[in-house]
């Protein structure tokens, strides 16, 4: 699985930036441009890029200002800040491009519940990929006969199964290999889709229909009840309302594609959390995405 | 023949000057008013609507006479630059491009305003748009009593000046 590495989405991103960030980013070489997936802000220090070697700072000395954080969200936002707050109060919000930016600072807290942040302190800019053709591998084993099977995908964090997930969404949407399917995503944190102004920033497929900013267990059964859906996906199953909504849809016989944070199936049983599903059996296939010195490997299995 | 037609120039002349400064009081009472205005719709649409600022300038642009109209049209098309500048930059240019002839606080609350707009503590936001609401409008009304104290004063003067030059002159 190679990342989709020109750098035009690195430029697009640095284009967030200041005026004199925006020429620092710009001046990182070619190669750092084309795998990096953060731009790093802290107030004080210079800017940092995060790429899988690890972080380093940016050409330049100029160490970043309060100012220049709240300019980087004035330009994200096109000067209209107080339309991202209440995705500010989860700590990051979308931006166009699918770029998600993470935001820290000193917290105002209202009724027990952060209200806004008062002083930025430091921003981390995460670089939208996506990676056309990265469940080609996969997809065909995931059916049987003329029914696409219910699957999960497991890898710990940072191994792409966001990535995976995206693209077996948009394969699934759009027919590739097999007839297209209404696809219903719980896009909760907005990492799947990157919905900007009510289109997806990345590619999800022409069928399909995303729920997102709202907690999955609810737009899970918002779809359900409301569109339709031929298959329901989620990124990421961490808590027990989002089960409790997906063995709803698979009680009502829509196929499910899932991820969770897990190294392997023992461990996912280790965690009392799925037994429910599995124990239900909603899902009937095992994506377990491992990264080894040769790359990323995926290994379909039954379940 | 010649005379007569000078003196009645002289005259009309005088007039005319008191009027045009009259008239130009009444305008700034009633830009100050608009502004006031404009300054409370921007609040309510802030907090309720959520209504992304391009947008809100575009409606305001719209909604208002020039100058105070074109304002807005020039710091809406001001934001086509945003990333290359800030918006308190593209609003101070938008203010210094518009002809709005205030004089005193109300400039000066305007000018203000660019440090805040766009900025993400929507409280501060809110806040600024409500002060900047109401010392215009406390601008507004000192500059509508000053326009009929000064402005009747200045129509007077325009005549009598204009009719004292007639007689000097004749």
């Amino acid at each position: 699985m190679r990342e989709q590495g020109d750098g035009k989405r690195y430029l697009q991103a640095a284009a967030l930036l200041p005026p004199h960030l925006r020429r620092q980013a710009e001046g990182v070489d070619k190669a750092t441009q084309a795998v990096a997936e953060e731009l790093r802000l802290r107030s004080g220090w210079p800017m940092t890029v995060v790429c899988p070697q690890g972080e380093r700072q940016v050409p330049g000395e100029e160490p970043v200002t309060p100012g220049d954080l709240e300019l980087v969200l004035e330009i994200a936002t096109r000067a209209s800040a107080h339309t991202a707050l209440e995705r500010m109060r989860s700590g990051f919000f979308t931006v166009q491009g699918g770029h998600r930016i993470g935001i820290c600072g000193s917290a105002v807290v209202k009724d027990g519940a952060v209200y806004n942040l008062r002083q930025l302190s430091s921003l981390a800019i995460r670089i939208a990929r996506q990676v056309p053709g990265a469940a080609a591998s996969v997809a065909d084993r995931l059916w049987e006969g003329e029914r696409f099977q219910s699957t999960l995908i497991l890898s710990p964090p940072g191994g792409g199964k966001t990535t995976l997930l995206r693209d077996l969404i948009r394969r699934l949407s759009d027919g590739e290999g097999h007839p297209p399917l209404r696809v219903g995503i719980a896009d909760e944190r907005g990492e799947l889709a990157a919905m900007w102004n009510g289109m997806p920033q990345l590619q999800v497929g022409r069928r399909t229909d995303v729920m997102d900013g709202c907690p999955k267990g609810t737009g899970l059964l918002m779809l359900l009840r409301g569109m339709n859906p031929q298959v329901l996906a989620a990124d990421e199953i961490t808590a027990s309302e989002d089960c409790a909504a997906l063995l709803a849809a698979a009680n009502c016989g829509v196929s499910l594609v899932c991820t969770a944070h897990a190294a392997d199936l023992a461990d996912l049983e280790r965690r009392p959390l799925y037994r429910p599903l599995l124990e239900n059996h909603c899902f009937q296939k095992l994506v377990v995405l491992t990264r080894g010195e040769t790359g990323r490997a995926c290994r379909v299995s039954g379940l | 023949m010649i005379r007569l037609v000078g003196a009645l120039l002289t005259a009309v002349g005088g007039a005319y000057l008191g009027f045009t400064a009259a008239r130009r009081l009444k305008r700034r009472a009633a830009v100050l008013r608009q502004l006031a205005g404009a300054m409370e719709q921007m609040e309510r649409e802030i907090s309720f609507r959520l209504t992304p600022m391009p947008e809100l300038m575009e409606r305001l642009a719209a909604e208002y006479p020039p100058p105070v109209g074109e304002l807005f049209a020039n710091c809406r098309k001001g934001m086509d630059q945003l990333g290359e500048r800030s918006l308190a930059e593209i609003w101070r240019q938008a203010l210094a491009d518009t002809n709005l002839d205030l004089e005193g606080r109300g400039g000066a609350v305007l000018d203000e305003l660019g440090e805040v707009l766009g900025r993400f503590e929507e409280s501060g936001l809110r806040t600024a748009l409500a002060h900047a609401g109401a010392e215009l409008t406390r601008e507004g009304e000192l500059a509508r009593e000053d326009g009929e104290k000064r402005g009747r004063m200045y129509q007077v003067l325009g005549l009598a000046s204009g009719g004292l030059l007639v007689i000097l002159l004749l």
